[in-house]
């Protein structure tokens, strides 16, 4: 694969051309990495509206009908319904762990087991999540495993 | 409230069983007759109580340690209904009530072992796909 950058100062907008012979695997693989940087989700933190990338993105929660976006160390209110978010960010690392959240799964630091069987994602910036038995098999495909 | 109905109706058929063999053991045993009335209303308090604690066992929210203690804490009602109903047919001794106590916590104790076993290795098959993950992204780099 080659990879060229030209540097034009007339060019307004970032464009990314991808010549192939056929649509594989691999340029699935890189649409959809580009999907990821090119998404821009709005959320209003203090009364202010912000353009927020995916990559910046930890989860995303729903309490109480309003679904809120967790990044680092802020967290944002998004208009966006849950089921709307994962559908918009379909072929991404996102991924919906529970009723109630989509964990985007490139902060995931380490996974670990509750004394009740529970099971618990740690994030990056050390937040834990809950991650539901039922979503598991779709987690391990989306991190490469096989599902059975 | 759906999950909540759902468990109360089956922790109601497994009370019932267990009752209805509790009850034909006293009963063919013991030759006395049981409160009916009391022996029905007891399954379905205890149904509930059952129900409750399976909840907050699986609860996702909360400190999983502290929702293990509480389920349990929840089973303890329920063995005191049955001594009310089957009186000292069964909890021959004052401090029977405490040696099934005891059991059961047993029991409880074994089951989150294995639970937490069993999960184990799904956790850890996560774990290694998330390292195989960051390890084929910093070899691309």
């Amino acid at each position: 694969m080659k990879i060229r950058v030209f540097e034009k100062p007339e060019v307004n907008e970032l464009e990314v051309i991808i010549n192939c012979k056929t649509k594989n695997e691999q340029v699935a693989e890189i649409t959809n990495a580009l999907t990821y940087l090119n998404k821009s989700i709005t959320g209003k933190l203090d009364g202010r509206l912000y353009h927020l990338s995916p990559n910046k993105i930890y989860y995303f929660d729903s309490i109480d009908n309003k679904v809120f976006a967790y990044t680092k160390t802020d967290v944002y209110q998004v208009s966006q319904k849950l089921y709307q978010l994962e559908e918009t960010l379909f072929n991404t690392p996102f991924i919906r762990i529970n009723k109630n959240t989509v964990l985007n799964t490139k902060k995931i630091r380490s996974f670990h087991t509750a004394i009740n069987g529970r099971m618990e994602a740690t994030l990056l910036n050390q937040e834990k999540v809950v991650i539901s038995r039922k979503y598991v098999p779709v987690l391990k495909d989306k991190l490469g495993g096989n599902v059975q | 409230m759906k999950n909540y109905l759902r468990r109360y109706a089956s922790s109601f058929l497994i009370l019932t069983i267990i009752n209805v063999i509790l009850a034909m053991y006293v009963v063919r045993r013991y030759d006395m007759n049981l409160p009916y009335l009391a022996f029905t209303i007891s399954t379905f308090i205890n149904s509930a109580f059952v129900a409750l604690a399976r909840s907050v066992f699986k609860s996702e929210k909360g400190n999983a340690v502290v929702n293990s203690i509480l389920a349990y804490v929840l089973i303890i009602p329920v063995l005191y209904i049955i001594r009310e109903v089957y009186g000292s047919v069964l909890f021959r001794l004052s401090y029977t009530i405490y040696i099934v106590l005891a059991i059961i916590l047993i029991i409880y104790g074994i089951g989150l072992l294995v639970a937490k076993k069993r999960y184990k290795s799904e956790v850890d098959e996560l774990n290694r796909l998330l390292l195989d993950k960051d390890n084929s992204e910093d070899d691309d780099e």
